[in-house]
């Protein structure tokens, strides 16, 4: 192929738009404005770190910060193991299949809102259906799951779990064909049960796996705007509030641009973080999806 | 093929980047002539309202055939933070809905057009509830804007209820103590399993439901001087009540086991699980529109606690703005004048017209006229001679409104109803987290 | 499989089944309910008079229809644009080269998993400055040109292209668009269809740019119209959940004929965004 030297990156243009104007800009653009008080209306003013050292010193800041970590260590076990069972169930074979697949999928494909608003609907605390199957089951005073601190923010995640745990099985099934069924039938011949091939064939040959998912949840875990401002906006009180939806309330509630920018790079370096390590272990995972 | 491709490639992204280039130039011209035709956006709070808001933006466009009215009514919960949104972006619409819980915040960013001159020179004082202005939408002394109508918290009380469990109906000048007999006696177990299904009454930590007991104690947690969050021992007492209707005489539930909000609040009244509730005027609407009430209902005025020296009303305007950039004041501002004149049939039921005309006209008194409930709508109109509210500027957030409402100062109201915290842990923090905003407020 | 081990297999995956569809018929028998009944308690838990009442007012207050139309144009444009953005870069990063190709792969890779939260502000005060509020510009130029996963799966699926077929084409005398456009597109496909499936549902189901972006309820998405009307009518159940079930029927439309892409596209692409 012959061509003049600018031609690639006329090719590239339109992506490269993208990335330095809608993606890295703003980074550093946020960057920068995190050293400054920035409201919506009015012009910045440099504050050096003074944003960022009155949230290191405001406990509200920390207790939002372990919402953010509570809600993504609920959300990814359940992710990464809930819908390995999910795909190991459906990759038997049976008749059925893609019926099932079709129904666990279903949630993947309906928006947030929608699953918040009918979840919503399900935990409600006096005429709720789950509250009521719970007191015909003899639990006198069930608890008021979204308006109760102890319960809010564990259930806008298993919420969101039950969203998300379609998409993963999809990949897991991918993983799990990528297994050989001769494998199996050997182990079989040799009379193994089904607890032992899982535990000595499937797992080993889905840890890559495995391990992609754990990333992909993790990153997935942080972006819980959605499914917070529509079943709780991060109440009661701050009970469900995490960074993402702290941010939103920073930025366009209280319109101060500032701050929200400094807090949105305490996300972007948990997320970093989480990205540095996938890039270190990508090797694990790049080949099984390839 | 390949010329063509490299040259659309360019022009798409040149677009893209560059197509708004233009904006800045049409925008750099104020000056309108007379019958140049004006297009005004007005943007409202109020969905629910908004076909009438329409019926009377077309009428005006009758009369003034060079202007077109743009209605867009946005939902109270997205309402703020859009038009904030919109005056980052130096586009805000031409006439708005404003409320005295933000005017201070837009007025201090510079975003409000000061109408001091020309309120002064088109109203005559005596046509309307002027002191209502005052307390509004007055910041130092000066006007940014106007009335078209004000509105208070009210109890609300199941006639039916009361009857049928031989209750008698609130009087004027009632107290807490005839309060809190009335909500005993109309708090039942009705099934006979052990749990309350009708409660005498219904609160949580809504602005409207909960701080209008504190000024018929004659008390504040406000201090005015200072701004800061700061209870005086009467507001203190009426806390206490509050806290023990819940969790000592238990004839108010647990918020959180109804999932209580603004909503919910009126839904268990209307539902007959609750036989009082306390709430805005405006929800007249509601219960006669909205989800008519099927029993007889009323307001009232909120009983007068143990310190009372005068009924003082928690009450407030709704009001309408021009932006500082508006680029036809002089359109907008004759439309805000057109819009207060309007016919009090035409208002939101439960909110008072700021032009006393149609105020204590037989129109607004529909009972009169047309006998709908409550019978005492009436009783509102008194509330414009002593009213006081606790607005200033970052109220929202630091007592917990919109879609923030669950948190400020209504996270620990909620908390402390439901005996999640006690009384002291509910001032500790409160102070603490009231005072933080109202710090950043005012520093 | 012995029969007993067939009969707890079946049982789970029915069990599963009921926790994933159940909330769907709630969803579906609520919104058939006149309001007393909703909020009945014991809840019913089939409609026992059903009604399309509540349809017929969603629909006469509220345009869901346009709703709707606004979601697929959107979704349309922007998982279009994508595709065209991510095959031209992913050809040119697969196969021309050209000096800082390393360099700019990198970064794109390196932004794969920034959360929009992020960048939003920034982003909110630029499309401030463009004048793009409340036009459908924001949901839609971003993701016409930002496709890291996009970029980065075009250019795995092209590094894998048999040199052949390129060489054919260059003795032919094809340009490289055309060797792009003539080629590569045809062969990838089911890649492409993947990816624009992907897109398409990230882009319908978009909440927190409508959000702050939209202002007119001409322009709204079904996310937004579904949200705002749980701020206008949130007591109202009967009318939320027929909005939500509006909602859900045109993406599972798509879906249950699309199963196929839909489940290509996740394993193709493997990362959301």
């Amino acid at each position: 192929m012959r061509y003049k030297w600018y031609l690639p990156y006329l090719f590239i243009l339109l992506a490269m738009v993208g990335l330095f104007v809608f993606r890295l800009g703003p980074l550093f653009f946020a960057g920068g404005m995190s050293f400054t008080d920035w409201s919506m209306f009015g012009s910045p003013g440099w504050v050096g770190l003074e944003n960022y050292i009155e949230f290191v010193k405001d406990p509200t800041f920390w207790k939002i910060v372990w919402h953010t970590i509570s809600f993504s260590l609920i959300f990814v076990p359940i992710i990464l193991f809930g819908s390995l069972i999910l795909a190991v169930l459906l990759n038997q074979g049976i008749p059925g299949t893609t019926t099932f697949r079709a129904m666990y999928f279903a949630p993947v494909v309906t928006s947030t809102v929608a699953v918040g608003i009918v979840w919503r609907w399900i935990f409600g605390a006096d005429v709720g259906m789950l509250n009521f199957l719970l007191r015909t089951l003899g639990i006198e005073s069930p608890p008021s799951w979204l308006s109760d601190r102890q319960f809010s923010l564990v259930v806008v995640a298993l919420v969101f779990a039950w969203k998300r745990l379609g998409y993963y099985m999809i990949i897991y099934l991918a993983g799990l064909q990528d297994i050989p069924r001769t494998m199996y039938e050997a182990a079989r011949i040799d009379g193994a049960g089904a607890l032992a091939i899982f535990r000595k064939i499937t797992l080993p040959l889905i840890t890559p796996t495995m391990f992609f998912v754990m990333i992909m949840a993790l990153v997935d875990s942080f972006k819980n705007f959605d499914i917070v401002y529509t079943m709780t906006r991060g109440g009661p009180g701050t009970a469900s509030t995490t960074l993402a939806y702290y941010i939103y309330q920073h930025a366009f509630e209280l319109f101060q641009m500032g701050q929200a920018a400094s807090l949105s790079m305490f996300l972007l370096v948990i997320v970093g973080g989480i990205s540095v390590l996938n890039f270190v272990y990508k090797s694990r995972w790049v080949n099984t999806q390839g | 093929m390949k010329k063509i491709f490299m040259v659309s490639i360019l022009i798409l992204t040149a677009g893209l980047l560059f197509a708004n280039g233009s904006n800045d130039a049409s925008n750099a011209a104020p000056t309108v002539k007379a019958d140049e035709p004006i297009t005004l956006e007005y943007w409202m709070w109020d969905p629910n309202f908004a076909e009438q808001q329409q019926a009377m933006s077309d009428r005006y466009e009758a009369m003034h055939p060079n202007v077109t009215i743009n209605l867009t009514a946005l939902d109270p919960k997205s309402y703020w933070t859009k038009l904030a949104a919109m005056a980052a972006t130096k586009q805000m619409p031409d006439v708005f809905n404003m409320h005295p819980n933000s005017v201070e915040d837009f007025v201090d960013q510079g975003a409000l057009l000061d109408l001091t001159d020309m309120i002064k020179k088109d109203f005559n004082k005596e046509d309307y509830f002027w002191s209502v202005m005052d307390s509004s939408f007055g910041v130092k002394g000066r006007y940014y804007g106007v009335p078209f109508a004000w509105v208070g918290s009210v109890m609300y009380y199941n006639k039916d209820l009361f009857d049928k469990y031989g209750v008698e109906y609130p009087k004027a000048g009632w107290t807490w103590d005839d309060f809190l007999a009335k909500a005993k006696a109309l708090t039942k177990d009705l099934d006979g399993d052990g749990k309350t299904d009708l409660w005498g009454y219904g609160v949580f930590s809504r602005y409207a439901v909960y701080d209008g007991w504190i000024l018929q104690n004659d008390g504040d947690y406000l201090n005015r001087e200072k701004l800061t969050f700061e209870p005086n021992n009467n507001a203190k007492e009426a806390i206490k009540f509050l806290y023990d209707l819940a969790n000592t005489y238990k004839v108010s539930p647990h918020p959180k086991d109804y999932d209580l909000d603004k909503k919910k609040i009126k839904l268990i009244f209307q539902q007959e699980k609750a036989a009082m509730i306390s709430e805005g005027s405006w929800n007249i609407k509601y219960m006669r529109q909205d989800m008519p009430a099927d029993f007889d209902w009323d307001i009232a005025y909120f009983p007068r606690g143990p310190h009372w020296k005068a009924d003082t009303m928690h009450a407030w305007a709704d009001g309408i703005s021009i932006p500082a950039s508006s680029k036809h004041p002089e359109a907008a501002w004759d439309f805000i004048k057109f819009v207060l004149q309007r016919p009090a049939d035409d208002y939101y039921p439960g909110k008072v017209p700021f032009y006393k005309k149609e105020a204590l006209s037989d129109a607004w008194d529909d009972f009169k006229s047309k006998g709908v409930p409550p019978e005492h709508k009436t009783i509102i109109l008194k509330y414009g001679e002593n009213a006081k509210h606790f607005y200033t500027k970052y109220w929202k957030f630091w007592r917990g409104y919109a879609s923030a409402e669950g948190s400020g100062l209504s996270e620990f109201i909620d908390a402390s109803l439901n005996g999640e915290i006690t009384l002291d842990e509910f001032y500790k923090n409160a102070d603490r987290e009231a005072n933080k905003m109202l710090n950043k407020a005012y520093r | 499989m012995s029969k007993s081990k067939k009969i707890i297999l079946y049982t789970l995956l029915v069990l599963i089944a009921i926790v994933n569809v159940f909330p769907f018929y709630w969803m579906l028998s609520i919104s058939l309910q006149p309001l007393k009944a909703v909020y009945a308690y014991p809840p019913q838990f089939y409609p026992k008079h059903p009604t399309l009442d509540n349809y017929r007012q969603i629909f006469v207050k509220y345009n869901f229809f346009r709703f709707t139309i606004n979601s697929l144009f959107i979704a349309t444009i922007a998982a279009l644009g994508q595709l065209f953005t991510c095959s031209i870069a992913g050809f040119a990063f697969a196969r021309m080269k050209f000096r800082g190709k390393e360099l700019l792969f990198g970064l794109i890779l390196a932004t794969i998993m920034v959360p929009l939260e992020v960048v939003i502000i920034p982003e909110f005060l630029l499309m401030g400055k463009l004048g793009w509020i409340n036009t459908y510009l924001p949901m839609i130029v971003p993701s016409f040109l930002i496709g890291t996963t996009g970029v980065f799966l075009m250019r795995s699926f092209y590094e894998n292209v048999p040199k052949e077929l390129e060489e054919a084409a260059v003795v032919d005398g094809a340009s490289p668009f055309m060797i792009y456009w003539r080629i590569f597109i045809p062969v990838s496909r089911a890649s492409l269809s993947a990816l624009f499936i992907i897109s398409f549902l990230i882009n319908w189901n978009a909440f927190l740019r409508p959000l702050i972006y939209l202002n007119s309820k001409k322009l709204y998405t079904l996310t937004l119209g579904l949200i705002s009307f749980v701020g206008e009518f949130s007591a109202l159940w009967n009318f939320l959940l027929a909005g939500a079930v509006v909602s859900v029927v045109p993406i599972f439309t798509v879906y249950l004929l699309m199963q196929r892409q839909f489940i290509e596209g996740i394993t193709s692409t493997g990362v959301k965004g």
